[in-house]
């Protein structure tokens, strides 16, 4: 009797515990419920960066940051992503500068973000340099092998004449710290930690800055709801491409055996829905070579028409045009300021003092400050580009988002005769990719917004041939 | 190679006002010529600067170039006699806008259209509604000079 009156009571007792236990549950579960939106996924706005990421790591099976390939390839090439949103005021007037500041935004951070990735490749790959031993017996300063050794850096291949300047600076710290000789394996220990100190860390990206010229857009991708939208930049750099840079910067080289298309052909044309597409989607300038081979880049310029109306589609499409010109000189006068002063470089300070993309705000007005500054620095004489074509399109946002988007092109044959010509011949060997090229995948999605029309789209790809 | 997707909802209104177009339209040949134009309801001021770099505030110089040129503008509305020279002139036009603004308000400057030229220069026209804007343009008898033009 006892035994089941206790039975009775455990048994209420537990059920009285199960339920109190399972209402708590319930209760709990409801209290997350209300923290969801916390969490939660934008679905449209933003996405450009993973659109970017999905294509990068997916399609094209590379990864962000250094990618290594086969020297008879092109060698390693480094991918970065910057992506910035499109600052739309409601005024579509200007929605096609609104645009373009938004690539120029995330453009200079996928540079950015090269840059951080270059900088590590350069300090890891002195901290391997030393510990191997390779740079075991330094000259000394104002001896006659240090002489030397700087008449000698001027023929060093840029990497190697930039890890070369920097070995010398960290030999000085190691002085500094004591180290007399900086060979032995303390000294190379200290040196890995100086390298990783804040200050030396600045130094290095200051030189890995200058080693930017050859990167470039290989792919845009936009997304947008109607009202808030972004833009996601994929950039690229390579051995192959900073060697281009090279030959347009110093003179207008023949490269045999790549003879490409005209630039005229290199454009979209205006003959197919896919080809609009294409021309939307198109920003900046790049490089690339004409049929002859010649370096050349490549360039495009948005500009709104202030309403539907010939009048204003002409001056619209005058103000792409100039805007292209500008970018060829923006690009090319970056290219060849970055080439200058690593030719002169004698000692890593000229790095220092010069670099300008590590501290600049990604902000559209400092940018157009830089570009300003480019355009008219003179270090290359961009005069004589040429026109190829234009197009005015309703762009998806809007009936009212008009925009007149204009390409130019201009070559080294287009420089003054004369100048120093240099021959890139070998780098510009045919190169092909490890993965077969991804087929053109076209995803279509369809998305209703409350607010207005939703629209997502993404560049043609750049030429694999990098 | 090309994603692309895009559904039309709804026909959003944010362009430029029905009337503020049509009125601009019919100005739009004098403006650059004149650097300053008026239609029934807006005044169009054009102002230029150039551009040595951007550090500067662009729309604020050509705003105060859109204001000089409007001033030019009022001075050429007068009917000057030949007898005073050019010095002379100018020292009586601005001592009257001393004491006589051109403008009795100036609110809602907005930068209606920028345009920048191969030479870098930018051109910005600016535009006024005329309900909170009033320019009061001196004529001769203002400035006690004989018309001898009309």
């Amino acid at each position: 009797m006892t035994i089941g009156k206790n039975l009775i009571i455990i048994s209420t007792i537990s059920f009285l515990f199960l339920t109190i236990n399972i209402a708590y549950a319930v209760e709990t579960k409801e209290e997350f419920a209300t923290e969801k939106p916390l969490i939660k996924l934008h679905k449209k706005s933003g996405q450009s960066k993973s659109m970017a990421e999905d294509f990068v790591r997916k399609n094209k099976k590379w990864k962000i940051g250094l990618n290594t390939r086969a020297e008879e390839k092109g060698g390693d090439f480094f991918v970065s992503i910057g992506t910035s949103s499109i600052a739309f005021d409601n005024s579509f007037a200007n929605f096609g500068d609104a645009r373009q500041d938004a690539f120029d935004i995330a453009f200079l951070q996928s540079k950015k973000q090269f840059i951080k990735f270059m900088g590590q490749r350069i300090s890891t790959n002195i901290v391997n340099e030393r510990k191997q031993g390779s740079y075991a017996q330094p000259p000394e300063p104002g001896t006659s092998e240090m002489e030397n050794l700087m008449d000698e850096i001027s023929s060093f291949e840029e990497g190697k004449k930039l890890r070369t300047l920097i070995n010398l600076k960290l030999d000085q710290a190691l002085r500094d710290a004591g180290y007399e000789d900086p060979s032995t394996p303390e000294a190379a220990e200290e040196a890995e930690k100086i390298i990783k100190t804040k200050e030396f860390s600045k130094s290095i990206e200051a030189a890995a800055e200058h080693r930017i010229a050859g990167f470039q857009t290989y792919k845009v991708f936009e997304i947008s709801d109607g009202n808030k939208g972004d833009i996601s930049v994929i950039g690229l750099w390579s051995n192959k491409l900073n060697l281009l840079a090279d030959a347009l910067s110093t003179g207008g080289d023949i490269p045999s055996g790549t003879p490409k298309k005209a630039l005229m052909e290199q454009i979209p044309t205006q003959n197919t829905d896919e080809d609009i597409l294409r021309w939307a989607f198109s920003y900046g300038a790049r490089m690339t070579t004409d049929e002859n081979g010649n370096p050349s880049i490549l360039s495009f310029g948005h500009a709104s028409p202030l309403f539907d109306d010939v009048d204003e589609w002409t001056d619209a499409c005058d103000q792409a045009i100039v805007q292209a010109e500008s970018f060829i000189a923006i690009f090319a006068n970056e290219i060849a300021s970055y080439k200058e002063n690593l030719n002169k470089a004698q000692n890593t300070k000229i790095f220092e003092d010069n670099s300008n993309l590590n501290n600049l705000k990604s902000e559209t007005k400092p940018i157009k400050n830089y570009y300003k500054k480019l355009e008219t620095s003179g270090y290359i004489n961009t005069a004589g580009s040429e026109y190829l074509d234009s197009i005015e399109i309703q762009h998806p946002a809007s009936e009212q988002a008009l925009e007149c988007i204009a390409a130019v092109g201009w070559n080294t044959s287009l420089r003054t005769a004369g100048e120093n010509i240099k021959n890139t011949t070998k780098s510009a060997e045919k190169i092909t990719l490890d993965d077969d090229q991804e087929s053109d995948d076209i995803n279509e999605e369809e998305e209703e917004d409350e607010d207005g029309t939703s629209y997502s789209g993404e560049s043609d790809e750049a030429d694999d041939d990098f | 190679m090309m994603i692309f997707s895009f559904v039309f909802l709804s026909h959003q209104s944010f362009g430029l006002e029905k009337q503020l177009i049509e009125e601009y339209k019919k100005i739009r040949s004098i403006i650059e010529g004149n650097k300053f134009a008026v239609s029934d309801n807006y005044y169009f001021l054009f102002g230029s600067v150039t551009v040595e770099d951007y550090e500067d505030d662009i729309e604020f110089f050509a705003e105060a170039n859109a204001y000089e040129n409007l001033d030019v503008y009022a001075f050429n509305q007068i009917c000057w006699p030949d007898y005073l020279d050019t010095e002379t002139k100018v020292k009586i036009f601005y001592r009257y806008l001393e004491v006589n603004p051109l403008f009795d308000f100036n609110k809602n400057i907005t930068v209606l259209k920028k345009e920048k030229k191969p030479n870098d220069v930018i051109n910005i026209i600016y535009v006024f509604d005329r309900e909170n804007n009033t320019i009061n343009f001196p004529n001769n008898s203002d400035l006690g000079l004989l018309d001898n033009c009309s």
